[in-house]
């Protein structure tokens, strides 16, 4: 079935991350007819439990919606959702690049946040005509007049005929969907001329094999299409292709310029079909592929390990399936001395690597234990070889290092001017280089700083949300690789170092570091019948030392007269705590332990 | 094989207890009474051939009944049961319960042991405890019944009590020991969820002695109990020559058992059972049925490794420990062998001593400090 491009709009939504864009697009989806309101989950387009948990979009989902518009046409809504998190950053570019037009959600109360202004210049960059919604106008703090302003002076998008919405009450949608008809521009492209499409997403699926998300530039792909990926050049022949329904797969006959759908073609890796390369046709490539596409680097490595040693091949397993469908997750085998077999797994950030640790325990059963995150340093030594190093435990003897660089990030925090001052504060203390700084409106400032990347891997968000009574906002992008100090810190436990606990550290924080980390070890490790020194060292010499004290009674006096079993459970429990403890040395570690050292406190 | 009877009444509940037991009626005591004389007549049936060789009244506090009714209960188990003669008879008091006149009835009725909480000798730390008597409340009991007849009397004591000094407890300690009853028990505190005690103190150890206090109260029990003629027989109990409890010995060296009354704990053909806890079922159970919906309630067959377990972390907590030879002829198995690893292991970090010669496994001084430490490793 061939479909007048004049009638498609390809658009996504953009907001900062609960301004209501998933409730806005559940609206949209239930005002255009194809779903009763019976049927609608909650959200319909995050539709991982995890995602709902956590309200936030981690994987896109698409769907295609028919609209009757007021002018008595009809017309084909292709919905493409965009996750909402700095860590992925580039899926939604090229979600982006899919589209032909945005719809910027902006909270009624809460106005231009820092993920509003990346997202919008993120838009603008891809041309897409962005058009302005505000939300959340039920609110009793909205103040749409304020927002309107913000969004022309710092934007410079018109706003004033923006429509006034409450997607939560489904006020002002159907303005929404002319607006959608009226100012997002149709698709142009040439049917007739070689296909050439963009990937924006993939799913993998048991049964069909990998599921390619595309729009289609230019061109024609229907089953029995030979197609090649243009940037990995695999290869598959088309076994299906469709559209997406609500929640599910349409096949149709075949997907032509200006559509936006899917294709099959029994491919069994996700990593042949990257996000942002070209699908082209084999028989009759077209000259050049669309722009933009990029291999998407793992920017955090930590250790995963079974807290149970037996437990390995699940684990394996496990990783292996998680990257079936998500070709931004690395992992290889690694060894530690302190938690035997496991993996060190490279993620786009720690909002990727949170969700791949809680989906291994949920999905998947696992009890998991996880090193502290690092980034990728690079050491250069002094033969002039280059080491890009993922595991602490892998640095070469100080003597063989010239010197080494870390990853810098250019960060964006927007905060009301009263926490100006906490905020800077933070990222001083975090190595940061002030940058400069733009008062937005009044009350509201965006500081620009550089920022080392393993600084704001751990706690920074949590740290600047309590700084600023959750007022901050942050947004960042790699900037590159600078040189700096860094050294090893190791942790001794009884004297034994504990590979698994070692990480590397600013020289400057490294005693405050380790500090800390004493502290923390000192509260997790139990007694045992021997005092345990805990102690943090850099390059052999010790720098903090704490002593978790011997144990010196443990009985149960009492008899609990006969009760014999009860006094067995009590027994039980005790013993079980120690099973689930790691022997280094003659000490046992709980794997808590291990974990705990992640989330260190700042001053809150 | 013992009997067990428990009576789950108080008048008032201590601050710290958590065992089962209520404030009753006038009424709920006499069903509770009749539904308990239904029960030693339906479960004696399967044990008719079977010697009892001791029994204890427990609780709660079994003198909130009235002593004659005590007598009644023992009674109607020496009519079912077969009591061997010269059996161990022992009922627990609370000072506070029982005047002259009803320790005389007890006696006479065939109670030959008497077990009274004490506690502690300072009135302001019984106040602290919830206890409703005082010292000199306890006094004239224990006077009274001696007079009565009773010779083989216990006294519990509790050390660690919050706020509580060394000396306080070495008073106590030394004033129990001057009326030189033939047994004491001393237990150190512990704070048990559900108590009035754990919502104080739970979340405020500062409240409590420290490790160091407690282990030194732990220590002067064993010390100053042992320099005045009370031998150490098991982690919290001491006793005059030949006077150990023949009861609670039964229930480390797993001899069967069988509990009788509400919640009662029971251990026969090698299995661990229990009764109903809530006494409106109980009550009701015994009187409109054959105990069918009361016994059993929580029900435990031990494995092997079970059993072997148990033989260990209860015969442990005695003094003279456990039988090597005992161990491999209740089990077929050679104690050395199946606890190898445990057996080095706590061997070196000097909690256990194994002497084949003596036939015997037992804790160290420092096992006893640790026992739950040594024992959790047998499980």
């Amino acid at each position: 079935m061939e479909f007048d491009q004049k009638k498609i709009r390809n658009f996504c939504i953009v907001a900062h991350i609960d301004h209501g864009k998933s409730t806005l697009a559940d609206r949209i989806i239930e005002k255009t007819g194809l779903l009763t309101s019976r049927e609608m989950q909650a959200q319909v387009l995050d539709n991982m439990e995890l995602e709902r948990e956590r309200g936030i979009t981690i994987k896109a989902q698409t769907v295609r919606i028919v609209y009757h518009a007021k002018d008595g046409e009809e017309y084909i809504f292709n919905l493409i959702d965009t996750p909402g998190h700095v860590d992925f950053n580039y899926e939604v570019s090229r979600a982006l690049a899919a589209c032909d037009g945005a719809i910027l959600v902006v909270d009624a109360a809460q106005g231009i946040e820092a993920q509003t202004l990346a997202n919008v210049y993120l838009a603008l960059d891809h041309d897409l005509d962005v058009f302005p919604v505000i939300n959340k106008i039920d609110l009793p703090s909205a103040e749409p007049q304020r927002v309107k302003d913000e969004i022309e002076d710092v934007i410079g998008l018109e706003a004033q005929d923006a429509p006034l919405i409450s997607a939560k009450n489904g006020i002002g949608i159907e303005e929404v969907l002319e607006a959608i008809v009226e100012k997002i521009p149709a698709p142009n492209g040439d049917p007739e001329a070689p296909l050439k499409a963009l990937i924006f997403d993939s799913l993998y699926d048991s049964y069909k094999g990998v599921i390619v998300f595309c729009r289609i530039r230019d061109g024609r792909i229907k089953k029995g299409t030979r197609v090649r990926m243009m940037a990995t050049n695999a290869t598959a022949e088309v076994v299906e292709v469709g559209y997406f329904g609500a929640g599910q797969f349409i096949p149709c006959e075949e997907l032509s310029a200006g559509m936006v759908g899917y294709f099959t073609a029994s491919i069994k890796n996700v990593r042949d079909t990257m996000v942002g390369d070209t699908v082209t046709d084999d028989a009759r490539p077209c000259a050049e592929p669309l722009p933009g596409y990029k291999k998407v680097n793992s920017m955090v490595y930590c250790g995963m390990y079974p807290a149970d040693g037996a437990k390995y091949p699940d684990l394996r397993d496990a990783l292996e399936k998680l990257q079936l469908n998500d070709a931004s997750l690395n992992y290889e085998p690694e060894t530690s001395i302190a938690l035997g077999f496991g993996f060190r797994c490279g993620f786009l950030g720690l909002l990727h690597l949170e969700i791949i640790q809680e989906r291994l325990e949920r999905e998947y059963n696992l009890d998991l234990v996880t090193t502290a995150p690092g980034v990728i340093y690079k050491v250069h030594k002094t033969n002039g070889d280059v080491i890009e190093l993922t595991n602490p435990s892998n640095l070469p003897d100080p003597s063989e290092i010239d010197y080494m660089e870390e990853p810098i990030v250019s960060a964006e925090i927007m905060v009301t001017t009263e926490f100006i001052g906490p905020i800077m504060e933070l990222c001083q203390e975090r190595r940061g280089v002030y940058n400069g700084m733009e008062y937005m409106e009044e009350t509201r400032a965006l500081l620009r700083y550089d920022l080392p990347l393993n600084e704001i891997i751990y706690d920074f968000f949590d740290a600047l949300k309590s700084r600023s009574r959750g007022y901050a906002s942050f947004d960042y992008e790699l900037k590159g690789y600078e040189r700096s100090e860094l050294v090893k810190l190791d942790i001794l436990i009884n004297r034994e170092e504990v590979d698994a606990l070692s990480f590397i550290v600013h020289k400057d924080s490294a005693y405050e570091r380790g500090r800390k980390m004493c502290e923390k070890l000192k509260d997790e490790i139990p007694r045992h019948l021997f005092e345990i020194p805990i102690q943090a060292a850099v390059g052999g010499k010790v720098i903090a030392r704490e002593t978790v004290k011997a144990m010196r009674k443990d009985v149960l006096a009492k008899c609990y007269g006969g009760d014999i079993t009860r006094k067995k459970k009590l027994l039980e429990k005790q013993k079980e705590g120690k099973k689930r403890m790691r022997q280094i040395g003659n000490v046992e570690i709980p794997q808590a332990a291990f974990m705990s050292v992640l989330k260190l406190d700042d001053k809150k | 094989m013992e009997l067990y009877v428990h009576i789950p009444f108080c008048v008032r509940k201590c601050k710290y207890c958590d065992f089962l037991s209520m404030p009753s009626d006038e009424a709920t005591r006499m069903a509770y009474a009749k539904a308990l004389e239904r029960e030693i007549t339906i479960r004696s049936k399967a044990f008719s051939d079977v010697t009892v060789e001791t029994v204890y009244f427990g609780g709660g506090t079994p003198t909130v009944l009235p002593a004659e009714l005590l007598c009644k209960l023992f009674n109607a188990i020496k009519t079912s049961f077969r009591v061997k003669e010269g059996a161990e008879i022992t009922v627990e008091a609370n000072p506070k319960t029982i005047d002259a006149a009803g320790l005389k009835k007890l006696y006479a009725g065939g109670f030959n042991r008497l077990s009274l909480g004490l506690q502690s000798v300072h009135d302001k730390e019984l106040k602290l405890l919830g206890r409703i008597h005082t010292y000199e409340d306890f006094l004239d009991c224990f006077r009274a019944a001696r007079a009565a007849g009773f010779e083989n009397i216990n006294v519990d004591l509790i050390s660690s009590l919050p706020g509580q000094k060394k000396e306080a407890y070495e008073e106590s300690l030394k004033t129990l020991i001057s009326l030189r009853p033939t047994h004491i028990s001393s237990y150190s505190l512990i704070i048990e969820e559900g108590t009035p005690f754990y919502e104080m103190y739970h979340d405020h150890p500062e409240k409590l002695p420290d490790e160091e206090a407690e282990l030194a109260m732990y220590h002067m029990t064993r010390d100053v109990l042992s320099q005045n003629g009370y031998k150490r027989y098991e982690i919290s109990n001491y006793c005059l020559p030949g006077y150990e409890s023949r009861h609670n010995t039964g229930y480390w060296r797993r001899v069967p058992y069988l509990g009788l009354g509400l919640g009662a704990s029971s251990f026969t053909d090698g299995k661990r059972h229990k009764n109903d806890t809530d006494i409106t079922n109980y009550i009701k159970g015994m009187n409109e049925g054959d105990g069918e919906d009361v016994f059993f309630k929580e029900y435990e067959e031990l494995s092997l490794k079970d059993a072997m377990a148990e033989y260990l972390f209860l015969g442990l907590r005695m003094t003279t420990g456990v039988s090597v030879a005992e161990f491999c002829r209740q089990f077929g198995k050679e104690l050395a062998v199946v606890y190898k690893t445990e057996i080095e292991k706590l061997t070196c970090e000097g909690l256990i001593i194994l002497d084949n010669a003596a036939d015997r496994l037992y804790l160290t001084d420092l096992g006893l400090d640790l026992a739950n430490y040594v024992f959790s490793e047998f499980l």
